[in-house]
């Protein structure tokens, strides 16, 4: 009886500790919605996430009992906010402490509206993206669905506006997308922030119930429709203007714009909204370096130096987050930089698909002095890898100059020829006998 | 939004003793997108899934797909204990009615024990009771089974738990009575949201339990349930809206909901909702307008006559009131021709009411609500020019014109001197009046670099729009434009059927000629593409003369040695004075041999070597010269 | 120019006269050092400095036999006699001997 007990205890801690890893996969959520009908609305959204192992706590964003850390510790790895309307946020929870949470690797999904509060539009500036006005709606004369209610603000999106990213947006498709909500504005001066869906030229964000006066915020294919901010802590923001854009209604609706004919059964909102949510919750695109390692030609292990024009095989393992596994990364643009303040080789890594490594040999410059073996490897939608190993290399040492070099024999004959004119000299110089007959012949 | 319901605020008060309406009700496409969700009972895996995909499949008045596996599922679970389980298992049993006789005696014994016992919660009380109901029985004591509910309700009233007891109360029957009154408690734990929905705090499921099981007690008590047409109209608005649920569970509360409040004895809420577009233009004058329940079907066997109260466009300009709607050949469909009105092009909010012919205490005599319609216009362009003028403006424009859709046949060309200026006049077709448009832009579009730049036309007093571009002038985004663009002209606005992208002219426009490129848009290029690979360029070696010279001066190099042998020998040179002592030839031989080392080091050894031997030899060669030195010191001079 | 000629053709016969044999044959010996070192300074400027170390000690050594070698020959010079009266010209050849071991081995470290 006891036994059975106990036994029926390692299972259920057994269950625990598998759900305590599959929790960790996936990572809690705190979603902050304006009211908990949302939850209903967007259900295929936060099903597809739950599918995917995320443990979502849903709350109302001005819920009083809002945290994001206890005892100093982020109690959530993700932030979603479907509050477009909500003016504050409940409980310790702040714009500042939305962005310390970003600036503490957390990882931040905003949908807004054409009614956005002044805190959703505060929450984006610290993000780099611009919120169009209170009112505004991404308006489309010429690209709008038939489902329209009159205003021309549902909007259907081109995929050829999408950014040229699978790893964000997921494959390339020809599905347009339904749209309707506010445009945002793009820094462009910051190049952490990335467009990741335009609009048409067609396109303009202004408040469609009022004749354009000022030049509208969005016009063309500036208006983003859906940002993303990688930060350099590899922090991950996007931003969509459109809370519908995720909704139910969106994923399951057919597509037809009211001047077309052509009809899509049904948008191609799933597919992108769940791509761009593992890209924000940090199921796509995530690099590590598994291991860095370099020697000489020929050797295993690293030297304690290196000496100028050196052979030096330099290998690195990058691999990617698949699931819950690390997989070898594939990828034939990765560079190493071997730099001395400036770089003075940049080449790229050939991928070994035997070891999984990336791999290069190349031979070291005639320049000594500290350098360092450096892979950057920055693209879009993927964590930026960073990995810098320090060596020395040395100039040549005495021995290892050329010897015996034939345009330097004059001058070896010559210093050969000096001492042996010291041999010679001093023999005849000091067994010299004075010519008697010299003074006569005077 | 606000101004909206403003709007619809007054139209109310227009109309005396009229009651809101909803404005939705279930479409065919609703069902058949329900129907589709509903399909993921088949892959029989959950009871409860299965139980409301058979339900819902009845509410549609679809046969279930392959029966015998569903009953061979259910007959797998006859077993069971649970009393939900048993719910599920017989109401799906009946439902599907094609498996046969259930071997009810222990279910029905062990839902007795449930529900007659004080042990168990207020849902098992609901699961055990209906599903006694779905047996066709009743549960064995009744009076134990309410005061199981009472005292289950003082321990949690809760809207779900409440809802659990009206449905309850409304099975048993007569004796139900007693938890009538609570009804009203429950309604009042309804949320308002926007003040057009009413809910309960938890959803659909729990918001239709609650309504459902008031409507059913009603039903079951014969009174009428303690809501006004009002409330009635926001919980359907709510349910309406609720139309895009992706649950199973969800869409049987839907469906089972919307079924109730088309057919009850009490209350049925109205929908008018636009059918077809809300737009009247020449070609499509009408605007149609369906009345019906919730699930669209005509509200009564009564006509309806239903009334435009008013239209009312921007700054509140009426152009109809108190138009008939004509019936048309769908019973729930009306019809009304709003064009013949002559709109001018725009929206108008159509404030809407309708009665019944034969009153219906179910029904408010008067339902009203208030549309968003447009009046459409197809825009023409006309007088398009496009041309170049000073910036300084000391010349006229030189202006030429190009009618749509032809594109103006000639580039054109402007300097950092010039701008570029774009006139046009835009009228709705037919009346020739002019029209005001939302977008009248300018777009020039570079196909090269992709560039795009937009411009907005303003319009000026006399009705025409007009635009300038200063060439010289600075773009704070895009620095100087210079280059090939491609002019496309922009016309789009809500209430024009033509929204237009017009290829107007090419344009080429050269930049001041101090412009320097602004590196500003290749920022994203900069820092996520390979950058270019650096090869080292290794210091090339020395040029190295070629080994034929290098011989001949190595051999010149030995010329001076014999020259000074030659000398020596004019000179009569000599070695007479050679004393053959030891010290005398240990020292030449000592010299010698040190420079010999001095070669052998050289050649290989290193100078810790070196400088051995040459201690040993240098010390040999140190005494026997100093003594042949000091014996030629001796020697008498000459 | 006569003037010159005349000049250096007396000068050439007082040294063919008056100069001891001895210091004749040191000075046939700077004189063979000299050409060397001249030719290795022209074959450094016809082809290159490289190897830079090479010609170095190649021509600092001649440089150098060519100054002990002018030394020597100022310490054994009689007419001199007074100025090194304490440099015997045997000390002064033992030095010139040291001078030239160390000069040579450096030569030989350095030529490469």
């Amino acid at each position: 009886m006891s036994s059975s007990r106990f036994i029926g205890r390692i299972s259920a801690f057994a269950i625990l500790v598998a759900l305590a890893n599959f929790v960790q996969a996936g990572g809690n959520t705190l979603v902050l919605l304006d009211n908990l009908a949302i939850k209903e609305t967007h259900s295929i959204f936060f099903k597809s996430l739950q599918e995917r192992g995320h443990v979502l706590t849903f709350k109302s964003a001005d819920d009083a009992s809002l945290s994001l850390t206890k005892y100093g510790e982020y109690l959530y790895e993700h932030l979603i906010i479907f509050a477009p309307s909500v003016d504050e946020l409940g409980g310790s929870l702040s714009v500042e402490g939305i962005s310390e949470f970003v600036d503490g690797g957390g990882n931040l999904l905003v949908a807004a509206s054409s009614s956005s509060s002044d805190l959703i539009r505060e929450i984006a500036s610290e993000c780099g993206f611009e919120v169009d006005d209170d009112g505004a709606a991404v308006i489309d004369h010429l690209n709008y669905d038939v489902k329209d209610a009159g205003k021309h603000t549902l909007v259907v999106a081109n995929p050829a506006n999408l950014i040229d990213a699978p790893v964000i947006v997921g494959p390339k498709s020809s599905t347009p997308l339904l749209y309707q909500g506010t445009g945002l504005v793009v820094d462009r001066e910051n190049p952490l922030v990335l467009t990741l869906l335009s609009a048409d030229s067609s396109a303009y964000s202004y408040n469609p119930d009022n004749a354009i006066g000022e030049y509208p915020h969005a016009v063309g294919k500036n208006t983003a429709l859906i940002a993303a901010l990688q930060a350099r802590n590899n922090a991950r923001v996007v931003f969509s203007g459109s809370l519908y854009f995720f909704s139910d209604e969106a994923f399951s609706s057919p597509v037809q714009k009211a001047l077309d004919n052509k009809k899509h059964q049904v948008s191609g909102n799933l597919q992108v909204a769940t791509a761009i949510s593992r890209w924000v919750l940090r199921e796509s695109g995530v690099l590590r370096v598994k291991s860095v390692a370099h020697h000489k030609k020929g050797e295993v292990a690293p030297p304690a130096s290196y000496t100028i024009m050196e052979t030096v095989v330099y290998s690195i393992g990058i691999e990617q987050l698949d699931g819950n596994k690390w997989v070898p990364y594939k990828a034939n643009d990765v560079q190493l930089e071997f730099v001395r303040i400036d770089p003075f080789v940049r080449t790229t890594l050939n991928y070994k698909q035997a070891s999984g490594l990336y791999e290069v040999t190349f031979k070291i410059p005639d320049v000594y002095g500290v350098f360092q073996f450096k892979v950057d490897y920055n693209r879009i939608g993927y964590t930026r890898v960073f990995s810098t190993t320090q060596v020395s290399v040395r100039p040549l040492e005495h021995t290892q100059y050329e010897r015996f070099i034939l345009s330097a024999y004059p001058y070896y004959s010559s210093a050969f020829s000096m001492m042996a004119g010291v041999v010679l000299l001093s023999f005849i110089y000091l067994h010299y006998k004075e010519d008697p007959k010299k003074s006569k012949s005077e | 939004m606000r101004a909206f319901i403003i709007i619809s605020c007054l139209a109310l008060a227009h109309v005396s003793n009229a009651l809101p309406a909803t404005s939705s009700y279930l479409t065919d496409n609703d069902r058949s997108r329900l129907r589709g969700v509903l399909d993921a009972a088949w892959d029989l895996k959950d009871l409860a899934t299965i139980h409301y995909g058979v339900l819902g499949y009845k509410f549609l008045g679809q046969a279930v797909p392959k029966p015998q596996d569903v009953c061979k599922f259910l007959g797998s679970k006859t077993s069971e204990t649970n009393p939900e389980v048993l719910f599920h298992l017989t109401s799906s049993w009946q439902t599907v009615g094609s498996c046969g006789a259930l071997p009810s005696a222990p279910i029905v014994k062990r839902l007795n024990e449930v529900a007659s016992s004080d042990a168990y919660p207020m849902a098992d009380l609901y699961h055990s009771v209906l599903g006694l109901k779905a047996l066709g029985q009743r549960p064995n004591d009744v009076a134990k089974v309410l005061k199981n509910v009472q005292a289950a309700l003082k321990k949690d009233d809760s809207a779900l738990s409440l809802g659990y007891a009206f449905h309850i109360a409304a099975t048993i029957g007569a004796e139900g009575r007693s938890v009538f009154d609570r009804i009203q408690d429950a309604i009042a734990q309804a949320d308002e949201v926007d003040s057009r929905f009413l809910q309960f705090e938890g959803g659909l499921s729990i918001t239709a339990l609650v309504v459902s099981g008031s409507f059913n007690l009603a039903t079951a008590q014969n009174k009428a349930p303690p809501l006004t047409h009002e409330q009635a109209t926001k919980f359907a608005n709510y349910f309406l809206s609720r139309r895009s649920v992706q649950t199973v569970k969800g869409i049987y509360s839907l469906l089972d909901i919307l079924s109730i409040l088309s057919s009850n004895k009490f209350l049925l809420p109205v929908a008018i909702s636009l059918e077809g577009s809300s737009a009247v233009s020449s070609t499509n004058p009408k605007i149609m307008l369906k009345v019906s329940d919730v699930l669209g079907k005509p509200i009564s066997t009564s006509t309806v006559s239903v009334t435009a109260e008013s239209a009312k466009g921007a700054e509140n300009v009426v152009i109809l009131s108190k138009k008939k709607f004509e019936a048309t050949s769908d019973k729930t469909v009306f019809a009304l021709n709003v064009f013949e009105e002559k709109p001018a092009p725009g929206q108008y909010s159509l404030t809407v009411s309708a009665a019944l012919n034969q009153a219906d205490s179910r029904i408010p005599a008067n339902v009203v609500t208030t549309v968003t319609i447009k009046a459409m216009c197809a825009v023409t362009i006309t007088s398009f020019e496009i041309g170049t003028a000073d910036a300084d403006q000391t010349t006229q424009p030189k202006m030429h014109k190009v009618t749509y859709p032809s594109k103006l046949p000639s580039v054109l060309e402007a300097d950092s001197q010039q701008k570029v200026v774009v006139r046009f006049q835009l009228v709705a077709a037919g009346t020739n009046k002019p029209l005001t448009v939302h977008q009248a832009f300018l777009r020039l579009w570079n196909e090269k670099s992709k560039q795009e730049i937009i411009f907005n036309a303003e319009k000026d007093a006399s009705k025409t729009y007009k635009f300038d571009m200063d060439v010289g002038a600075k773009d704070p985004d895009f620095g100087f434009l210079s280059g090939e663009f491609h002019a496309d002209l922009i016309i789009g606005d809500a209430i024009i059927v033509n929204p237009l992208m017009w290829h107007v002219a090419d344009l080429k426009l050269s930049p001041p000629s101090s412009d320097s490129k602004d590196a500003s848009v290749t920022n994203h290029a900069y820092l996520y593409k390979p950058k270019p690979e650096i090869k080292h360029i290794f210091r090339e070696p020395e040029k190295r003369p070629a080994a034929v010279v290098s011989n001949l001066f190595t051999a010149l190099v030995w010329l001076p040695l014999l020259i000074l042998l030659s000398l020596w020998a004019k000179l009569g040179i000599n070695v007479s004075n050679f004393p053959f002592s030891l010290s005398a030839i240990g020292f030449h031989l000592g010299l010698t041999s040190i420079f010999g080392l001095f070669v052998v080091f050289w050649l290989e050894l290193n100078m810790f070597t070196t400088v051995k031997y040459l201690v040993g030899l240098g010390a040999v060669t140190f005494l026997s010269g100093n003594k042949m030195l000091a014996q030629i010191a001796s020697r008498p001079k000459v | 120019m006569a003037n010159l000629s005349s000049v250096v053709a007396k000068f050439y016969n007082e040294y063919t006269v008056h100069t001891p044999k001895k210091l004749k044959i040191i000075d046939s010996y700077l004189l063979y050092v000299l050409l060397t070192g001249i030719i290795q300074f022209a074959y450094c400027c016809l082809v290159g400095t490289f190897p830079f170390n090479s010609f170095l000690s190649g021509f600092i050594s001649t440089v150098s036999c060519f100054v002990l070698g002018v030394c020597l020959r100022l310490q054994v010079n009689p007419e001199n006699k007074a100025q090194f009266f304490s440099v015997s010209p045997e000390r002064a050849f033992a030095d010139f001997i040291f001078a030239h071991v160390i000069l040579h081995l450096v030569v030989m470290n350095f030529i490469g």
